[in-house]
């Protein structure tokens, strides 16, 4: 119903605005012609009064009688009424067109300006105006308002007709921009109907491509709703894993705790309790995982920024991982270089680069070798963990910083799939990044960038973004 | 155990140990008879306070074991399942 009235009242107020200027400008046209044509009239009056009262100073009555005559004859103009009252106050000429005969001349004034004449039955007045001679007889010139009225009637008629044709078009106008209006807002919210309605969020609303601002509205709606969808997708994503990642340790969980219930046999009920703790350790890593990577995402992570010598981070991974290295015949060395201090939180960053060893000597194969090195790039200190695995494909990429992605689905290892996680949402919190470039049997290179300097375009110990 | 020259004999048969090795038999030796945990040992011996998803700690303990235990009659570094480790003579 909204959008309906909302369609009407854009209409009317079109059509309003476009009644209302129109009827201005008439309106001031109307008033500018009626005067121009009473000055008009009063000017013809004056010079007729003027001309008039020469002729009787020059020759008397006789001559202003015959000045008429003429003036009457010629036709100059359309014909005027004249008239002088002697100082008995009887008029001694008088001269009219018979059809105002009907006028009340009586009462017309003798002296002051203007004077109105009417009568009866009639719309038009007849004006005079007065002028006393020299010999104490007054003058009278007067003119009928009656072809002044006709004129403006017929202007008034027309003005109606043109009126009414303008109210037309408003509307007509009005509708059309309605229709262009409210259309693509119809659309638009027909498509978030359809949304509300299935929760399906892959419907797109059609981009017209004409660049205006219900277009733009469009193209924007849409690029919010794909950015929604991935959004979604990622989290569905993480929730599935997250479930399928949950319900393998605790289906085990409870089978260890079903054997301890079954035995009376105080040594497998002991073993079956030792397994519940370990499954519930790396359940509780698992979540711990989680919670912190949800807390870097949110930006709500406290780092304590110092300077941090990345070799000596890059030899504590080292000395973590070299026997674990050893024991697989994986080869784990630092590239030798100069030692570059990055700003950023100890801890979280000895994490990070564990967290790296450590997915890259689970994907090199024996007899492969793992290599970190650190260097500085412009403002940002650039730490590589390079390793001869099995590499991967370009199109997995992107997924192995997704929580619980793992690599090959059929893996049955635990503990899998958080770490690269919790490398990228760290290193985000720090205001830098961490990337990948791989080949496929080759082996990969994660790379870390961090700031140099805190004055970043980001404080992270806020963390807001 | 002698810590200043950082020799180790069992039985009197010296053993060699790598300083990884040395510093977790010194903090097994310091709690001896209590269980030690994993966490305990990652944030003694490496200074590590998350856990590393790879066992590291096993890795250690396993190589320790190799060298005081492996080449001997008793065993005196025991596994406690789900909770840790510790070192024990066995009772008589």
């Amino acid at each position: 119903m909204i959008r309906q009235t909302f369609g009407l009242r854009l209409a009317l107020w079109y059509a309003g605005i476009f009644a209302g200027s129109s009827l201005v400008l008439v309106g001031l046209t109307y008033a500018l012609l009626a005067e121009s044509l009473r000055a008009r009239d009063h000017e013809i009056i004056r010079s007729t009064l003027r001309e008039y009262a020469a002729r009787y100073e020059a020759g008397g009555l006789p001559a202003l009688a015959r000045a008429v005559e003429l003036e009457e004859r010629a036709g100059r103009h359309e014909r005027l009424f004249v008239r002088v009252i002697g100082r008995g106050r009887d008029a001694l000429f008088l001269s009219m067109p018979e059809e105002w005969s009907d006028f009340d001349v009586g009462r017309l004034g003798e002296s002051g300006d203007w004077s109105r004449a009417s009568a009866a039955g009639r719309d038009s007045t007849l004006e005079v105006a007065p002028a006393r001679l020299f010999d104490g007889t007054i003058l009278q010139v007067g003119k009928s308002t009656e072809s002044r009225d006709a004129l403006l009637a017929s202007f008034r008629r027309i003005v109606m007709i043109v009126s009414a044709a303008m109210m037309l078009v408003a509307l007509a106008g009005g509708a059309l921009v309605m229709r262009s209006t409210v259309r693509p807002i119809r659309t638009l919210a027909g498509v978030v109907r359809g949304i509300i309605a299935t929760g399906r969020t892959n419907a797109r609303v059609p981009e017209a491509g004409t660049g205006d601002a219900l277009d733009e509205l469009s193209v924007l709606f849409n690029s919010m709703l794909a950015r929604i969808t991935s959004l979604i997708d990622a989290m569905r994503d993480s929730l599935d894993n997250v479930a399928h990642d949950l319900r393998t340790p605790m289906a085990r969980l409870r089978g260890m705790a079903e054997r301890g219930l079954a035995s009376s046999d105080p040594v497998v009920q002991r073993e079956a309790l030792a397994t519940c703790v370990e499954e519930c350790d790396r359940v509780l890593a698992m979540l711990n995982s989680l919670m912190d990577i949800a807390e870097a995402d949110h930006g709500t992570l406290r780092l304590a920024l110092t300077d941090v010598p990345l070799r000596s981070v890059m030899a504590d991974a080292v000395g973590l991982y070299e026997d674990a290295a050893d024991q697989k015949g994986v080869r784990l060395s630092i590239d030798e270089g100069p030692d570059v201090v990055a700003v950023g939180d100890r801890d979280r960053l000895r994490q990070v680069l564990a967290n790296l060893v450590d997915n890259a000597i689970k994907y090199t194969p024996s007899g492969g070798h793992v290599t970190l090195a650190a260097r500085k790039e412009g403002l940002q200190a650039v730490v590589t963990v390079a390793d001869s695995g099995i590499g991967i494909a370009a199109a997995d990429q992107p997924r192995i910083w997704q929580r619980l992605y793992r690599a090959d689905p059929s893996r049955t290892e635990r503990g899998l799939g958080l770490g690269l996680s919790l490398v990228r949402a760290y290193v985000r919190a720090h205001g830098g990044e961490a990337e990948v470039s791989s080949e496929p049997g080759r082996g990969s290179t994660f790379t870390v960038r961090l700031p140099l300097t805190v004055s970043g375009s980001r404080s992270p110990v806020s963390g807001s973004s | 155990m002698d810590l200043l020259t950082r020799r180790v004999e069992r039985g009197g048969k010296t053993i060699d140990l790598r300083p990884r090795e040395f510093a977790l038999l010194e903090y097994l030796l310091r709690n001896a008879g209590r269980v030690v945990t994993k966490t305990m040992i990652l944030s003694h011996v490496w200074g590590y306070s998350f856990d590393p998803g790879t066992n590291v700690v096993d890795v250690l303990v396993s190589r320790l074991r190799d060298r005081i235990d492996r080449p001997f009659p008793v065993r005196l570094l025991h596994t406690v399942r789900g909770v840790g480790y510790t070192l024990k003579a066995p009772e008589q």
